[in-house]
Parts: C-alpha cells; sequence; structure tokens
C-alpha cells in the first residue's frame, strides 16, 4: 500500500476525487484526513502483479492534469454558460415568434371566413380593414335600389333591353347596338374584305358626302404633275396657262 | 472489521447510501460520531471477507465523486 499525502491549498477536493476515480479500476482509494489542511491517499493495488511505486507518480501527473482542467473549467464558465443560455434564449425566441405568427395568421384567417358568411348588408365590418377593401361597390357608391338593379341586370340573358348601370360608357354593348341592324354589319364585313373601298360602297353604308370628298382626294395625290396639266390641256400644245 | 470515514472528507447521504447497498452482503452498522462515521461490517460471507472492506471504500468514493 502507498500513500500521498496532498495539501488542500494546492489540490482541491473535487480535483482529488476526480484523480481517483480514474484509478478506481485497477486500485483501492481510500482518502483521510490528516490534519485540517492535508489529506493522505491510501492507494492498494487490486492485482499483486501491478507496481505501486510507479502509481504515486501517475497519481501526482494524474492530479495536477484534473487541477488544471478544472481551473479552466472554472474560468470558462462564464462564457460557457453564456453560449448555452444564447443559444437556448434564441432557440425559444424563435419559437415563440413562429408561434405568435401562428397565432395572428390564425386569427385573421377565422376573421376572414366570419366576414365571409355574413349576409350581404351587414353593417360589421372586419376590424383589419381600414381602408374598406372588402366592401361592395354599391355599399360604397349607391343606395339599395342600385344595388338591387345592378344584380338584376347581373342576371340577364343576353338581348335584354336593360344595361347594367355601371358601364356608362356603353363598353357591353354590342355592335349592333351601337351601329345599326343586321344587314347593314353583313355589309360591313363584306366590304372590309375588299382590296378597294369603292364609292359606291361608302355611300351604301352611309358614310356621306366627307368619305367621297376623301376618297377623290387620295386620287388626286397619286397623279403627278404633268398629268394634272394634261387633264386641262386638251389640245396638247403645253401651254399651261 | 471496521471502517473509519471522515465526514468531511465523504459525504454523509452518500455513506449511508453504500451502507444500504452493501447491507446484503453483510451486518452493516453506522456509529455515528462528530467527525467520524464507523462502519462496522459482520457476518461477511467467506467470499468477500478480504475485499468487501476495499470494495466499499470505493464504491463510496464513486457515490461522492457523482454528487460533486
Amino acid at each position: 500500500m502507498e500513500t500521498i499525502i496532498v495539501d488542500k491549498k494546492l489540490y482541491s477536493l473535487r480535483a482529488i476525487f476526480g484523480t481517483a476515480y480514474i484509478f478506481l479500476e485497477n486500485f483501492y482509494i481510500f482518502l483521510d484526513k490528516v490534519d485540517e489542511e492535508k489529506i493522505s491517499i491510501q492507494i492498494k493495488a487490486k492485482n499483486s502483479e501491478q507496481d505501486e511505486s510507479k502509481i504515486v507518480d501517475d497519481f501526482k501527473n494524474e492530479l495536477i492534469n484534473t487541477s488544471l482542467r478544472l481551473k479552466i473549467s472554472e474560468e470558462n464558465k462564464k462564457i460557457r454558460e453564456m453560449i448555452v443560455s444564447s443559444a437556448l434564449y434564441g432557440r425559444n425566441t424563435a419559437l415563440v415568434e413562429s408561434s405568435k405568427q401562428f397565432n395572428e395568421s390564425k386569427e385573421q384567417q377565422e376573421m376572414h371566413h366570419t366576414n365571409c358568411r355574413k349576409e350581404p348588408g351587414d353593417s360589421l365590418r372586419p376590424i383589419n380593414d381600414p381602408k374598406g377593401i372588402s366592401k361592395t361597390w354599391e355599399e360604397v357608391n349607391g343606395d339599395e335600389r342600385l344595388q338591387e338593379m345592378h344584380h338584376t341586370n347581373c342576371r340577364k340573358e343576353p338581348g335584354d333591353s336593360l344595361r347594367p348601370i355601371n358601364d356608362p360608357e356603353g363598353i357591353s354593348k354590342t355592335w349592333e347596338e351601337v351601329n345599326g341592324d343586321e344587314r347593314s354589319q353583313e355589309m360591313h364585313h363584306t366590304n372590309c374584305r375588299k382590296e378597294v373601298c369603292s364609292c359606291r360602297d361608302n355611300k351604301i353604308l352611309g358614310r356621306g358626302l366627307e368619305d367621297d370628298h376623301k376618297a377623290v382626294n387620295r386620287i388626286f395625290s397619286k397623279t403627278t404633275e404633268v398629268d394634272y396639266f394634261k387633264m386641262f390641256d386638251k389640245e396638247g400644245d403645253g401651254d399651261k396657262n | 472489521m471496521e471502517i473509519k470515514i471522515n465526514k468531511n472528507i465523504y459525504r454523509k447521504d452518500c455513506i449511508e447510501k453504500v451502507v444500504e447497498t452493501y447491507r446484503q452482503l453483510a451486518d452493516i452498522n453506522i456509529i455515528d460520531q462528530e467527525n467520524f462515521c464507523i462502519i462496522k461490517i459482520e457476518k461477511v460471507d467467506s467470499k468477500y471477507k478480504n475485499i468487501i472492506k476495499d470494495e466499499f471504500c470505493n464504491y463510496l468514493l464513486f457515490e461522492v465523486k457523482k454528487c460533486l
């Protein structure tokens, strides 16, 4: 059996226990107090083959090693705690924020669905709609009578005389309603396919005198100056006057 | 067989825990004193007679180390 005396001022009790724990597998170790500041470590080999004298040196080296490791651990304790706490805090914050966002979106979705189920004419509006985007046209611009007319016209079949009241430019009118009957429409389409639009067709289409003058001007613009004077020089003597 | 354990080194709760564990191998009594606990081990099986004291101390060291 070997005995080591260790000063508690140099090596803490924790370091001594840590070192002794490493040797527990092959040795019996027992600690006792010599006095207030010194601790005795009794080491006994489990097998008689093991060299006890060598273990004393190994134990002392390991005691320094453990003591230094504990010292570094104490020095880095704050940094270690900060890293761990920031990692945990960041994760918690992310979880809290994501859960908040999830709850908010769920509330908005429920509010939207509640408003969708409301009957027309309900005065209540979603509180998160300050610009009144969800309001209908009728609620913004007209009374109930206009609203009813609008809905009636929306349901009408094609050819009905009533038009939606919100169509001041008549965009929804058919070509026939704007330009004439069916016969004139057919003629118009026939003339559209012609290469040159004749004056006769223009008259038929009822385009009027202005169109005729335009057609004459186009013909004259194509003739050369010489041709123009030829028209007036019937004798062909070249007298331009 | 007696083991004199310093209470300033080994914690009392650890001593009691180890004693409870070893009671199935022998009759063990604790005599509590001011700075020491005296463990009396009797009626030990002959198989463990030579090692029970040392194993008891090792196990006690392990328990105390766990608590530190």
